[in-house]
């Protein structure tokens, strides 16, 4: 029995801390636990993805086989479907941060972000339920972009697509995040788990 | 405190791979630690860096992995528990140490923590060094998980202390930077200092001496075979037909394949964690009662190869593979599903592998290349080169973050091979060719392996132009010091070397130091530097804005904008120096306020004076 979790962004956006308190929050929950950090040679401005397993009984391999993926949470849309058209299957649910970070090919003008309308089918195409959320906005109002990452477990914690209690995590933020952001990442993870039932479509 | 000196036995503790062999080496008593940098095996020395201000533990960056080795060596050799960390390439490094330590063995616990890079995440290629334990003949470790990370550490100080050898602990960048949990040991009180005992027929290796030596690092391999064959991490599971014999990493996706596929029953796995000396006798009783093996290994077929000499010396005639089956090759990593692809194939298992998603009707996905940081003095260092050397010129040029500078739009880069090339190599291309040699170099890598060549070219009187870009701090392994950096940078109070001095030790007459975000008087340098007949070097001085930001002195500058009356959409900006912090809004190029940081080189790039600093 397991879970396979991919947390994917561009570099710099905090999702692999975010994948690290995860899976903190699964081991003290009294789960198996590997997290494998896929990146390349650079970790500001790339895709980067985190594959976090989450399961009883033996230990499972830190990256995941190729379209076994359970849930996705994507911080940005075209590294969602980056990891979809790999990982995903019939009954994959992802969030998604609707919010473009547009590659430097794209700033310069060489290559095309994909239209929103394209992104939106493919990415629905490769899931059984998607959620797309402006946790950009949440952070900004909060004062913070740095904040996006607990966004983004506060909406995941709030799909109760993962057995893992959201009390619990708190307790991880406050351990375990510096302590300059420790408040305003407590609010955020609150404003996270509330965005179901307003526009979380879920 | 630091949390890896938590002392709570039996605690669990998610911990990344190389946090895990860090606490393993504090578990074993670990005195005294080296390295260089070099992904993926930088987080190792990271945490002793920081335990090393809080505790007595010496730690050290050395200015490169031969250097390590060597001071590592002495501190072992003196009977201090000691560890040296580097990545694959990093042991060609130290190879030259690492060859003959094996002679002299040490007297108190060595490790030498090997990260290789199979798919080359980091690296400028995926050699795999399991080939160096069977040429220095010193005992390899290959954990499996961040578990064995931690407890074979430990291990590994016992082995190396009882067989008085070195031991190489092998990683690679999915174990290196893989998260898992780990139940913590006991940390064991350090003996940080010792008295040498001299012992020259042991130590110093002259000839008489060596041949004594060899023989007994033979006795000592044969001991340490023995070990391998008792060693609880060398493990047979199950007792089928069928063989798999696997080695770190792989192992998880052998066990997570047999699983899926429900073939417990019918095989038998080897999972070799004391890799070298191979347990012999051990294969020979595993693949006994076999009909075949099939051997899941990354990179080159070491263990295939020397299962197959086993099976030919013992008369036995079962089948062996590896390389070829399946998509099981000598390239890049694996990952689950080609384990899964090759085992079902091999043993003709019947399974449909899941098929890969159509993407026919999806939008094409653009890439997020690695690119140089919005303001990195490097852009302006490049662009000033360029301008004076124009196209036709070589450009050497050497590892670090730099290395970037290959892509266009700047395309400085026509050779990159190992650290330190960038100067030797100059040295050759500026002979056998008429076209002017202008290359690069950051900090840390000449203080890492560019003196030796500098030397050379003064001596041997070459004429090229050496760039040394010195933005304060080893910024592509994440900001590690180095002999040249600000002491305050460290919180340390070691003595800074200066490159500057070091480049007019080594008799280099034309040095010019400059400031990058000053293009017209860089160029003028570069330009100068290029007429003058002889070796020049140029000092290209800019922090790197990453490191500046966290150390606290950031540029305390206003970013810029793009003054929409007076642009004329030359796009110079965006065409020659395509840094991140520009963006295209239909045919408009603008800068966006948060990512600029106020470098201003694009401002004097721009023919209309149209960018300029934002106000208030």
């Amino acid at each position: 029995m397991g879970i396979n979790i991919i947390i994917t962004g561009v570099g710099g956006q905090g999702n692999v801390l975010a994948a690290k308190l995860l899976a903190t929050a699964g081991l003290e929950a009294g789960w198996e636990v590997t997290v494998g950090d896929v990146f390349g040679l650079t970790q500001r401005g790339g895709s980067v993805a985190s594959h976090v397993r989450l399961f009883k009984g033996y230990l499972l391999p830190p990256l995941i086989p190729c379209r076994s993926l359970d849930i996705l949470v994507a911080f940005e849309p075209l590294e969602a479907l980056r990891i979809l058209t790999q990982f995903g299957r019939e009954t994959t649910r992802a969030i998604i941060n609707d919010q473009p970070v547009w590659p430097i090919g794209v700033q310069a003008g060489r290559f095309q972000y994909p239209e929103a309308q394209e992104l939106h089918s493919a990415i629905e195409n490769l899931t059984s339920k998607t959620a797309f959320i402006n946790a950009t906005r949440v952070a900004k109002e909060l004062g913070n972009i740095q904040v996006l990452n607990m966004v983004m477990l506060g909406a995941l914690y709030g799909s109760g697509w993962i057995p893992l209690s959201p009390r619990t995590f708190e307790s991880i933020i406050q351990s375990s995040t510096s302590s300059q952001l420790r408040g305003l990442n407590i609010k955020a993870f609150r404003r996270g788990l509330k965005l179901k039932g307003s526009n979380l479509h879920i | 405190m630091h949390k890896l000196l938590t002392d709570s036995p039996g605690t669990e503790m998610l911990l990344l791979g190389n946090e895990a062999i860090a606490r393993g080496a504090l578990e074993a008593g670990l005195a005294f630690a080296t390295c260089y940098p070099g992904t993926p095996s930088s987080e190792i020395p990271e945490q002793f860096f920081a335990i090393s201000k809080e505790t007595d533990l010496y730690f050290e960056y050395s200015t490169n992995e031969k250097v390590a080795m060597e001071v590592a060596a002495g501190a072992a050799i003196s009977g201090l528990r000691t560890m040296v960390t580097m990545k694959h390439v990093g042991l060609n490094v130290a190879a030259d140490p690492l060859m003959t330590l094996a002679y002299t063995g040490v007297e108190a616990g060595m490790v030498i923590v090997n990260a290789d890079d199979p798919y080359l995440f980091s690296s400028q290629n995926e050699q795999d060094n399991r080939y160096y334990a069977r040429l220095s003949s010193l005992p390899m470790l290959e954990p499996t998980n961040t578990q064995e990370m931690k407890d074979w550490t430990k291990a590994a100080f016992e082995l190396s202390e009882e067989l008085k050898l070195p031991v190489i602990l092998r990683t690679t960048t999915r174990l290196a930077h893989v998260r898992g949990g780990v139940k913590l040991g006991e940390l064991q009180p350090r003996k940080v200092k010792t008295t040498f005992k001299k012992d020259p027929f042991h130590y110093v290796c002259v000839p008489a001496v060596s041949r004594e030596l060899h023989k007994l690092l033979l006795r000592k391999y044969d001991q340490a075979v023995e070990k391998s064959e008792n060693s609880p991490m060398n493990e047979i599971i199950g007792n089928g037909p069928w063989g798999i014999v696997a080695n770190g990493v792989s192992v998880n996706y052998v066990m997570d394949a047999v699983s899926d596929l429900g073939i417990e029953d019918k095989v038998s796995i080897l999972k070799l964690g004391f890799s070298y000396p191979m347990p012999r006798d051990l294969c020979v009783r595993f693949m006994e009662p076999l009909e075949k093996v099939l051997v899941v290994e990354e990179l080159e077929p070491v263990v295939e190869h020397e299962l197959k000499t086993i099976a030919q010396e013992t008369g036995l005639t079962l089948e062996i593979k590896g390389k070829g089956v399946g998509e099981l090759s000598r390239l890049f990593e694996y990952n689950p599903g080609m384990v899964r692809k090759g085992i079902a194939e091999y043993f003709e298992i019947d399974y449909k592998a899941p098929l890969p998603v159509d993407t026919s009707d999806f939008p094409a996905l653009p890439g997020r290349p690695p690119n140089l940081c919005a303001g990195c003095p490097h852009r302006a260092t490049f662009y000033a080169v360029k301008q004076v050397y124009g196209t036709d010129a070589i450009h050497p040029t050497d590892i670090g973050c730099y290395t970037l500078g290959l892509l266009p739009p700047l395309s400085m880069g026509d050779l990159v091979i190992c650290m330190g090339s960038s100067v030797s190599s100059s040295c050759g291309f500026s002979r056998a060719t008429d076209q002017k040699v202008a290359s690069f170099i950051g900090d840390s890598t000449f203080f890492h392996s560019g003196i030796t060549g500098l030397v050379n070219a003064v001596h041997n009187n070459h004429k090229f132009t050496l760039v040394i870009m010195d933005n304060g701090t080893t910024a592509m392994t994440g900001h590690q010091p180095h002999p040249g950096v600000e002491p305050e940078t460290t919180g340390l109070d070691l003595p800074k070397v200066s490159v500057e001095d070091v480049v007019r030790g080594c008799g280099v007459k034309d040095v010019h130091v400059v400031r990058p975000y000053n293009l017209k008087k860089t160029i003028e340098a570069v330009r100068a530097s290029m007429e003058y007949d002889g070796l020049s070097v140029i000092v290209s001085k800019e922090y790197c804005p990453l490191f500046a930001r966290r150390i606290g002195k950031a540029r305390k500058a206003r970013p810029f904008y793009v003054n929409l009356d007076k642009c004329k959409n030359h796009r110079d900006c965006i065409n020659l120096l395509a840094c991140p912090a520009m963006f295209l809004e239909g045919e408009q190029v603008h800068i966006d306020k948060n990512l600029c940081i106020g470098c201003t080189v694009c401002a004097q790039v721009c023919p209309e004076n149209a960018i300029m600093p934002l106000k208030g």
